[in-house]
Parts: structure tokens; C-alpha cells; sequence
């Protein structure tokens, strides 16, 4: 099911989020983009696009936008990356909350579904280590 | 390896065991189902080594598997580790790797943190001597100890 585009700017900002803190505000977002000499874009404009009440801005927009989240802008175009990015924000959420050192797997060119799975295993590792679920709004 | 000692009839759990009590860290084996595109995923937390392995595969490929993630195990502290975000750009690829630095940033830095602090605890090791007051390490000590009283 495509994502609409207020869905997929709002999962970047809930998703990924600067370290030990909440979410990026519009503010900050605008800011970075401007002082990386992108197009000119306000946070109330930032706001508009994450509510859905606007979704006509331009490529130069959401291709900036996509390298302040760090993702390709085809997350942006092409509903079958968006799915395979997600997933892989989701792993990297999942990495970025559980209390692991070390990783290793043999993978190469994962689909989404198996990325999916992984994140699903790295979710349990804290409920194997007996800890507490991390209060994050965004869990499923 | 050579301290290994085989379990006979084998039995990969028994090895897990012998591994576990050697290391003395707890090894967990945790079946998966549709682990597709990946067989089996070795996780090491401060604690633990949890190992999971796809469970819908015949028992000869479960043991496998497990045996090849042992293996991780055992080599772990061969190598130097990578940090954490080092090893997660490999499954992100279309992640920007300064994003995934950003996020897995602190776990990066207390492996470092960690290697450090390993270094110059063997590195104090050896050189602690018990004739203290005659070697540098001592003289030292006794600096310190003698800093106690200001």
C-alpha cells in the first residue's frame, strides 16, 4: 500500500532523530538545510507537509529533505524503496535501542521482509536481557 | 579449539554449554521461523550471546547453523571489534552512513571506550609488580598514595 506523502515525512521524523533526544523540529530541519546551501524552506512549511495540508513541493524540496534524513530521495518517488527504507530505519531504530555490541550475520542485499525480521529479533533482545520495552511512540 | 573438548555423540547444545561456562558468558539458542535470506544472526549484548537460527529447516542444517555461529563466537576476540555503526552500514546500504554513525554514534565509542580501557588494564597488568617502591609503577603508587593525605 503506497505511503502518502505526509506519511513518508513523518515517519522520517519520528524514525530518525538525533541521538539520545527526541525529534528534530521543523526549526532545526530548515535550519541545517539552509546553512548546507539547499532551497529555501520554512519550518511552517516543514510542518504543513508532515500534516498533509500541503503536498506540492518540489523535487529540489524533497531531495533536500531526503539528505537531511539521510535516505536516497527515491524514498520519496518510488514506493517500493520507500518499504525497503523503512525497513531499514526501523533495523536501525531497533539497533539504536537495544543494548548490543556486537552483530554478525551472513547477508548480503536483504529484502525488506527479511529486514524486518531482524529488527523483529533485536526487539526481543531486550525482553531476553530482561529489560524494559524503550518508551518510543513510534512502536508498532 | 584444541582446548575444545568434542561432546561424543556430538551434540551442539552440549558444545553451546562447554563454550558458555569457558567464556564464562551465558550462550542462549533462539529458534526463528522465515528467517528468509538469513539462516542465523549472532547478538552480543554486555551480558549475553544470544544465537538465532531458523527453526524451519531440516535438524542437520539447525545444527549447522549454529555451528557457524558459534564459530562467531569463538573468533570474537580475535580480531579487533567493529564498532557497532560500522557493522550496521553493511545491512543499510541506502542509509547515509553519517546518519548511521549519528544514531549508533555512542555504541561506536564505547567500543572504543571499552578496547581502550582493555588496553591499559593489560597494560597495568603487566606491569604491577609486587616489590613495590622499586619499580616506576610503584614509585607511582606511592605518589598517589602519598597525594591521599593533603
Amino acid at each position: 500500500m503506497p505511503e502518502s506523502l505526509a506519511a513518508k515525512v513523518d515517519h522520517l521524523f519520528r524514525t530518525v532523530r538525533p541521538r539520545d533526544g527526541g525529534e528534530y523540529s521543523f526549526e532545526e530541519v530548515a535550519e541545517a538545510i539552509r546553512a548546507k546551501g539547499g532551497p529555501t524552506i520554512s519550518a511552517t512549511y516543514l510542518w504543513q507537509l508532515r500534516k498533509g495540508l500541503r503536498d506540492n513541493p518540489t523535487k529540489r524540496h524533497l531531495e533536500a529533505l531526503a539528505g537531511f534524513f539521510g535516505v536516497p530521495p527515491a524514498y520519496f518517488f518510488d514506493d517500493a524503496e520507500t518499504e525497503r527504507i523503512n525497513a531499514e530505519l526501523d533495523l536501525l531504530t531497533a539497533l539504536r535501542d537495544a543494548p548490543i555490541r556486537q552483530i554478525a550475520l551472513r547477508a548480503n542485499g536483504l529484502s525488506a521482509k527479511s529486514l524486518q525480521t531482524i529488527a523483529e529479533m533485536i526487539d526481543r533482545v531486550r525482553e531476553l536481557e530482561g529489560l524494559p520495552q524503550p518508551t518510543t511512540p513510534d512502536t508498532p | 579449539m584444541r582446548d575444545l573438548t568434542l561432546p561424543t555423540p556430538f551434540d551442539v547444545r552440549a558444545l553451546a554449554d562447554q563454550i558458555a561456562a569457558r567464556r564464562g558468558r551465558p550462550i542462549q539458542l533462539i529458534p526463528m521461523a522465515r528467517l528468509t535470506g538469513v539462516c542465523g544472526l549472532w547478538i552480543a549484548t554486555d551480558t549475553t550471546d544470544l544465537i538465532f537460527y531458523e527453526e524451519e529447516t531440516t535438524l542437520p542444517h539447525q545444527e549447522h547453523i549454529i555451528l557457524h555461529e558459534l564459530s562467531h563466537v569463538l573468533c570474537h576476540h580475535d580480531p579487533a571489534p567493529l564498532p557497532l555503526a560500522t557493522q550496521a552500514r553493511q545491512l543499510l546500504p541506502d542509509v547515509d552512513p553519517v546518519l548511521i554513525q549519528r544514531i549508533l554514534g555512542r555504541a561506536g565509542y564505547s567500543t572504543e571506550v571499552e578496547r581502550e580501557a582493555e588496553t591499559l588494564a593489560s597494560l597495568i597488568r603487566q606491569r604491577a609488580r609486587p616489590d613495590t617502591g622499586r619499580t616506576p609503577t610503584g614509585r607511582l603508587h606511592a605518589a598517589l598514595d602519598d597525594r591521599g593525605h593533603d
